[in-house]
């Protein structure tokens, strides 16, 4: 297969960022569990409802949205990492190729997969 | 490594007006007849267009003159961005571009009377888009050739990408703004020059061992392909059209994810890897996002601040359904029947 001008490995994003400093965020979360059993007054996230807090928005028939200033961590015990991105979509139809993000597949799904049980057929 | 080459030689004309246009642009000196000659010559060929979305001399004229907006190629001598005279003969070109999509496309009746119908109208509209024919075909049937056809189509646009559509950050206020903002920013790789998405692209293009300088495949595209970038660049430019750039915004990134995904697909199917299919891949991820930010913070939120820009921002979007559609069906048909969609079958550049 011609592959004349092959550059650089991309950054494998499977590999936690270790060697990158922390976050503004993951300092203060480090902080926060650190400090979490001495100092309950410790205020390591933004204010709930302040700009910076995590906001997640249910689209309709397709993703969750998540914006603000969050971790997240890819399985139970990870390391909690920004996002890539300042916004991300995270599916909720079971359909997409790229969990836990959304790939616009819910556009093939049928609609009783958005809906609660209750609403089903 | 940042993109930061230009094409140097003067592109082939189709046709009079663009052979006009290429003498007076690549003039250092030119003559005043030069000018009026261009003017006569645009005019001719406006008289004797039936369809200019398939026009390849007045395609190419406009390409050109809007390429002078973005950063003018080496060929161009002279200071011509603002020329009055140009700028008076590119109206021409528009007016003509504008009413025949205003008279070909079709709106959705009666359109929505606030920002979350529009929203969900815009959903309708794009739905097409989850079975798209050309690349699901592609998928299929991709071969070498194809692959670097379809890389060289799309380089006309991409290696520009979003820069048509942030012509008009500045044209809007208040919320839509900042949904614009938001969505090109993520286009511009968050501030990081490796993840700007033209760059993506033109790493694509280098690891599949083609050229990635801008315009340089310029003389194989077809008019059809120069049509849907001169159309963004048409809606961009001018105020009184930035409802139909962020309707022409959110119907492009609506329409984006399951194409993507197929595209990614067709590259790994004839065993490229991902410092090929990166691009695909990061626009299938991405854009789930954008499609929900363009359709409800962008679109959404216009229509609701701005209800009389409502008609332009569907007009938008379905001319961008409607022009990219053609192009698509031009590469689909040429394909699946053998020939080759570009101007020059076998491009060596
Ligand atoms: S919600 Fe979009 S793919 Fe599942």
């Amino acid at each position: 297969m011609p592959h004349p001008h092959n550059e650089g490995a991309l950054p494998d994003r499977s590999v936690p960022r270790e060697s990158q400093p922390l976050s503004r965020t993951q300092n203060d979360l480090r902080d926060a569990t650190e400090l979490s059993e001495t100092d309950a007054s410790a205020e390591p996230r933004p204010a709930p409802g302040s700009a910076e807090s995590p906001v997640i928005t249910v689209c309709p028939k397709g993703p969750l949205l998540v914006r603000g200033d969050f971790l997240m961590a890819a399985e139970p015990g990870a390391e909690p990492l920004p996002p890539e991105r300042k916004v991300i979509a995270l599916c909720r139809c079971g359909m997409t190729s790229i969990a836990p993000h959304c790939d616009g597949s819910h556009k093939l799904a049928k609609v009783r997969a958005f809906m609660p049980r209750k609403d089903r057929d | 490594m940042t993109t930061l080459k230009e094409r140097t030689e003067a592109p082939t004309a189709r046709g009079l007006a663009s052979s006009a246009l290429i003498a007076l642009l690549t003039n250092g000196h030119p003559s005043p007849e030069a000018k009026l000659e261009l003017g006569a010559a645009v005019e001719r060929a406006l008289d004797e267009c039936h369809d200019i979305k398939t026009d390849e001399d007045l395609q190419l004229s406009l390409f050109l003159l809007y390429l002078l907006h973005y950063g003018p190629a080496e060929f161009v001598r002279g200071e011509w961005e603002w020329d009055p005279d140009l700028i008076r003969i590119r109206s021409s070109i528009e007016e003509r571009f504008e009413a025949q999509l205003r008279a070909e496309v079709e709106l959705p009746s009666p359109l929505p009377r606030d920002g979350k119908a529009a929203a969900e109208m815009l959903f309708e509209m794009t739905q097409p888009a989850a079975k798209p024919g050309t690349a699901m075909w592609l998928a299929k049937n991709a071969t070498e050739d194809l692959l670097r056809e379809f890389l060289i189509q799309r380089s006309i646009y991409t290696l520009r990408e979003a820069d048509p559509h942030t012509w008009s950050i500045p044209k809007l206020q208040g919320r839509a703004k900042a949904a614009m903002v938001e969505i090109q920013a993520d286009e511009y790789g968050g501030g990081h020059p490796d993840k700007v998405h033209s760059e993506i692209f033109a790493r694509t293009m280098r690891n599949f061992g083609l050229d990635d300088t801008p315009d340089v495949y310029l003389d194989v595209v077809p008019a059809s392909t120069l049509a849907s970038t001169n159309l963004i660049s048409m809606f961009g430019l001018h105020r009184r059209l930035r409802g139909a750039n962020v309707g022409h915004l959110a119907a492009f990134e609506m329409t984006s994810t399951i194409p993507n995904k197929h595209y990614g697909n067709a590259f790994r199917k004839r065993g490229y890897g991902q410092d090929v299919t990166w691009y695909f891949d990061e626009h299938v991820e991405a854009d789930a996002v954008h499609e929900q930010l363009a359709a409800r913070d962008l679109v959404g939120n216009l229509v609701d601040d701005e209800p009389q820009l409502t008609e332009d921002i569907f007009f938008g979007a379905a001319a961008c359904l409607y022009v990219d559609g053609r192009a698509g069906d031009h590469m689909l048909e040429a394909w699946s029947s053998g020939r080759s969609s570009l101007l020059t079958p076998e491009p060596r550049v």
